[in-house]
């Protein structure tokens, strides 16, 4: 899958436009694309509990509150304990 | 092309060039001084120097969800469990050659909104925020290098950032999520509830009036309810997190389902201590998240050095999130952790850490004692330590952030002073603090010098050396004044001489109560200094004094907005007295409904938003039982009434005295109809300048205001040893000090006066119209509270120290001056010695605070002209140092105009 690189584990954010790739140490703008090979930064957007609802907005079917609480596809997870990749 | 102020006053013969003591050289003269850091802090600043402001959602998101999961719980568990979850899922961003880790938001300049704070911003601008989002394309390369005229400010959305507030970039795709989660706190936020019982106080319109026109900058309730307070780090030091956790927990069994004598919150002790293991538990796995991310890194990094780093650091998070720590590296980390855990739990600007030279010196005596650590390693670490603070950020709005704020967060950290026993606290690990904001020449921290006659001199020579860096800091507070006020104003809650001693700067320069304690390394036993007061950000914040005195001139109406702000009062102004009265009664009218109305948004917070983990650290609160909601800190008089434009309106009060009253050259209502008509100038706005240098005439004006104008602007003037003006600023401190004393804050206490303008001297004198001094209208106040206003002070700084020290400085918080200096003015050792023995001299005086900005204005206009060649430049603005791309114009021209000083 071809990934920008903000979606990837490689990418250290500086900023929200840009960050270091880790691998390289060059600055890079966070949406151009990445190398091939670069591993998925998980995020809500790549796990099975979260439901996209419309642009950039949906719930998390693992929240434990009734109704569901929203979530939003950007976000990371990789201190999400609920976090399942899809 | 209309004349400017300056030819205006050329041609009739007055000097206003905006010197004093001589002449500038003619070319740009660069500062003295000027040294580098080490090469892995270089790298460092680098990336921040190329840093935006950015925000995301993370904390919010998950503070938001659990605390709307747990709706049947008491209040403080509701936060509490709220406060960690958000901790426990924020994501650990770790920089390659970063030895003191951890980030507020996973961004090397991250931030984020606390809706439950105030909401509104963000669903009023609904649309507009999320059309801006959705029709973002791909990154425009004209917009971005727009948006660097600002320094780190996101002054413009470009590509899928979203500008918020002119200052903080987010990304789109967080956008809808941020609106939603706004959403959720409408009618539950600080700013909806405080907003809903404030306008029961029955002179409320009056407050909205007051706001509305700008006689008063900002609601500290719902904005930034703490800061401008001193952190303490003793018992993560003493204890570690696991020992704070055993502490709470054999208390909560001392005071389970027990009163104690105290039938009104004495049970509460229990639900608190609870709240506290919660929050730290939180924290913890906040820094242990880190720790995995340090593992990880090292379990990849190629690089042999690095990846010795990334272990280090894994070690030391590890260890530090359970124990107290063992090393200067430790300590260090220990407590940087501690003050971005106490950030992100509220809205806090001018979080200070206080005395840290004094509070880790146990730790770095017995590692070079040992051969643990070498002075130059220290050094490293205390320049990296400037980098984590000027890359905190706060979020809130734009009004506070930019019109109050500058975009600074003040963790000032202050030096010298004298230990627990009266004598010089200074050690060596204080020197290299000095040193390394030198090396290191960042705005955070700004340094606060506590003067004694016990420093040693060299200290101070190395200080002045540092100044002629152009950092702006060390600025030098009066270490004898302070304590008296303290002992006059603490008193009565308990202050002695010897907890005075241990003060520090809060925020800019707020004298913020600490106390010493005792901590132990090795079996060793130092008492070091901490905060425990409430914040002093608190209050009626902040007066426009010109504003108030054209209210007095112009019987209750803005003439700005033609708003009728008070009642008429329709009072004969036939006397200088009459004025000076109606003067203090519409004051005292602001601060009163302002301290009630203020109360209550502050009582809202404490119930429903109280501080849990800053409460923890400061005494006495883990020992009683209580936090900061039920003065559970030792020191609660803490809340202030502040004030800008003093010098604006002791100058305009003196002019028309002398003017009307004495010398009978105009008489007061063609006097202020000359003021409504801006003496035939056109607006600031329209010039596009806030400093009355560049002001411009109407191109229609014939002149008739001229010879009134140029009799306005020869008045006399504060900052001449002129006993006709200082007389006037000596009637109002009389008034002020005392006046505060007449309300009391939600915690029973009385106010005090503080008297720092931050940046609202721009802000405010952009709303207000001409004065009787001569300044023209939306044009900048005088900066501080005793600082000049610009080409005034004509009789060198020996004449505007007189004139600053003529009332008595310890019967208030602070007072501020400012001088401008040209670097050529104080060069070389003979130069620093002078800078030193004028310092002195106005603190002989019983001057509380002075601070220099060694720059040649030649260089601040070229500045002006081509932000893009100083994207490093930094000057001292009222109490802090900031970058000068990232201060509004309006303080900028200011600056521009201040008095330089030639000779010393």
């Amino acid at each position: 899958m071809t990934l920008i690189y903000r979606d990837t584990r490689e990418f250290i954010p500086v900023d929200v436009a840009k960050g270091i790739d880790r691998l390289t140490g060059k600055m890079v703008e966070g949406d151009a694309l990445a190398p091939k090979g670069y591993a998925i930064m998980p995020k809500c957007k790549y796990c099975k509990n979260y439901t996209e609802e419309k642009d950039f907005i949906g719930v998390c079917e693992a929240s434990e509150q009734s109704p569901k609480f929203m979530a939003y596809g950007d976000m990371i997870a990789v201190s999400c304990k609920k976090f399942e990749e899809k | 092309m209309a004349k400017t102020f300056k030819e205006v006053m050329a041609d009739a013969g007055i000097s206003m060039d905006f010197q004093a003591g001589g002449q500038a050289p003619e070319g740009i003269i660069n500062r003295e001084v000027k040294l580098e850091p080490h090469e892995r802090v270089k790298k460092l600043k680098n990336i921040f120097m190329d840093t935006l402001s950015s925000a995301n959602n993370e904390f919010p998101y998950w503070y938001t969800r659990e605390y709307m999961k747990n709706d049947n719980e008491i209040k403080v568990i509701r936060r509490a469990k709220a406060i960690k979850r958000a901790f426990s899922n924020l994501t650990p961003v770790i920089y390659p050659g970063e030895k003191l880790v951890m980030h507020k938001a996973h961004y090397f300049r991250g931030s984020f909104p606390m809706p439950w704070l105030s909401e509104g911003f963000y669903v009023a601008k609904e649309d507009e925020l999320y059309q801006e989002a959705m029709k973002r394309g791909s990154a425009s390369v004209d917009e971005h290098s727009k948006f660097g005229q600002g320094g780190g400010n996101v002054v413009a959305s470009f590509g899928n950032v979203i500008s918020i507030a002119g200052k903080f970039g987010m990304r789109k795709e967080e956008i809808p999520a941020l609106v939603a989660l706004a959403k959720k706190w409408t009618g539950k936020s600080v700013d909806d509830l405080g907003h809903k019982y404030e306008m029961m106080v029955p002179d409320y319109e009056t407050k909205e009036k007051i706001m509305r026109n700008i006689v008063c900058m900002f609601d500290s309730g719902f904005t930034l309810p703490q800061g401008r307070e001193v952190i303490n780090y003793y018992y993560p030091l003493e204890y570690g997190f696991d020992g704070i956790i055993k502490i709470a927990k054999e208390m909560k069994d001392k005071v389970a389902g027990r009163a104690d004598g105290d039938g009104l919150v004495g049970m509460n002790r229990l639900y608190n201590y609870e709240a506290v293991i919660h929050v730290i538990e939180g924290v913890q796995t906040w820094i242990l998240n880190y720790a995995k991310e340090a593992k990880r890194l090292n379990s990849i990094e190629k690089d042999e050095t690095q990846r010795k780093e990334y272990a280090e650091i894994a070690e030391c998070l590890e260890w530090i999130a359970h124990n107290p720590p063992r090393t200067f590296r430790e300590a260090f980390q220990m407590i940087e952790t501690v003050h971005l855990a106490v950030l992100n739990e509220d809205a806090i600007s001018g979080l200070s850490p206080g005395r840290i030279g004094q509070i880790l010196y146990p730790y770095f005596e017995q590692d070079i004692e040992a051969g643990r650590l070498t002075e130059d390693e220290a050094l490293e670490l205390l320049e990296l330590d400037r980098i984590v603070k000027t890359s905190i950020d706060c979020f809130a709005s734009m009004g506070v952030v930019g019109g109050v704020l500058s975009g600074n967060t003040f963790n000032t950290v202050s030096i010298g002073g004298l230990d627990k026993n009266g004598n010089s606290a200074v050690n060596r690990l204080e020197y290299l603090i000095l040193k390394a904001g030198a090396t290191n020449a960042m705005p955070q921290s700004t340094l606060a010098l506590l003067y004694d006659e016990k420093l040693p001199e060299d200290f101070l020579m190395l200080a002045a050396e540092v100044i002629k860096t152009g950092s702006g800091y060390p600025a030098f507070m009066n270490n004898d004044v302070a304590e008296h006020f303290f002992i006059s104003h603490y008193g009565p809650e308990g202050m002695t001489i010897e907890e005075a001693r241990a003060w520090a700067i809060g925020g800019c320069l707020e004298t913020s109560p600490c106390c010493w304690k005792p901590l132990h390394l090795n079996g060793k036993e130092y008492w070091i200094p901490g905060g425990c007061g409430q914040p002093t950000s608190v209050g009626v914040h902040f007066v426009s004094m010109p504003k108030v005195l054209e209210l007095a001139l112009y019987n209750g109406v803005d003439q700005r907005t033609g708003d009728q702000v008070f009642e008429p009062h329709n009072v004969e102004l036939d006397l200088y007295e009459a004025i000076w009265e109606q003067f203090k009664a519409y004051w005292q009218k602001a601060v009163d409904v302002l301290t009630l109305t203020n109360n209550i948004q502050h009582d809202v917070w404490r119930k429903n938003n109280m501080g849990i983990f800053s409460s923890m650290l400061k005494p006495d609160c883990l020992m009683t039982g209580h936090l900061i909601d039920e003065l559970g800190y030792r020191y609660n008089a803490t809340f202030n009434v502040e004030s800008t434009g003093t010098i604006n309106t002791v100058n305009s009060l003196a002019a028309i005295r002398k003017l009307v009253f004495d010398d009978k050259k105009a008489d007061l209502e063609t006097l202020k109809k000359a003021m409504k008509e801006n003496f035939g100038f056109r607006t600031a706005d329209e010039v596009n300048s806030f400093s009355i240098a560049d002001q411009q005439k109407k191109d229609d004006d014939t002149g008739n205001w001229d010879e009134l104008h140029f009799a306005c602007l020869q008045s006399p003037k504060y900052g001449n040893d002129d006993t006709f003006a200082d007389s006037i600023l000596q009637d109002w401190e009389e008034f002020f000090c005392n006046d505060c004393y007449n309300y009391e804050s939600l915690y029973g206490h009385p106010l005090y006066p503080c008297q720092i303008s931050v940046s609202t001297h721009g802000a405010m004198g952009s709303a207000t119209i001409a004065s009787a001094d001569g300044r023209l209208s939306g044009t900048t106040f005088a900066d501080a509270s005793l600082s000049a206003y610009p080409g005034t002070d004509k009789n060198g700084p020996f004449a505007l120290m007189s004139s600053a020290a003529v009332w008595d400085h310890s019967k208030s918080q602070n007072s501020q001056l400012n001088i401008k200096i040209h670097p050529s003015a104080i060069k070389g050792e003979e130069g620093s010695r002078k800078l030193i023995d004028l310092t002195r001299a106005y603190l002989r005086k019983g001057g509380f605070h002075v601070q220099y900005n060694i720059v040649d204005s030649k260089m601040l206009i070229d500045a002006q002209k081509h932000p893009e060649n100083y994207r490093d430049l930094m000057v001292r603005v009222a109490g802090f140092t900031q970058y000068w791309v990232e201060i509004g114009k309006a303080v900028q021209d200011e600056l521009i105009a201040r008095t330089e000083y030639e000779g010393v």
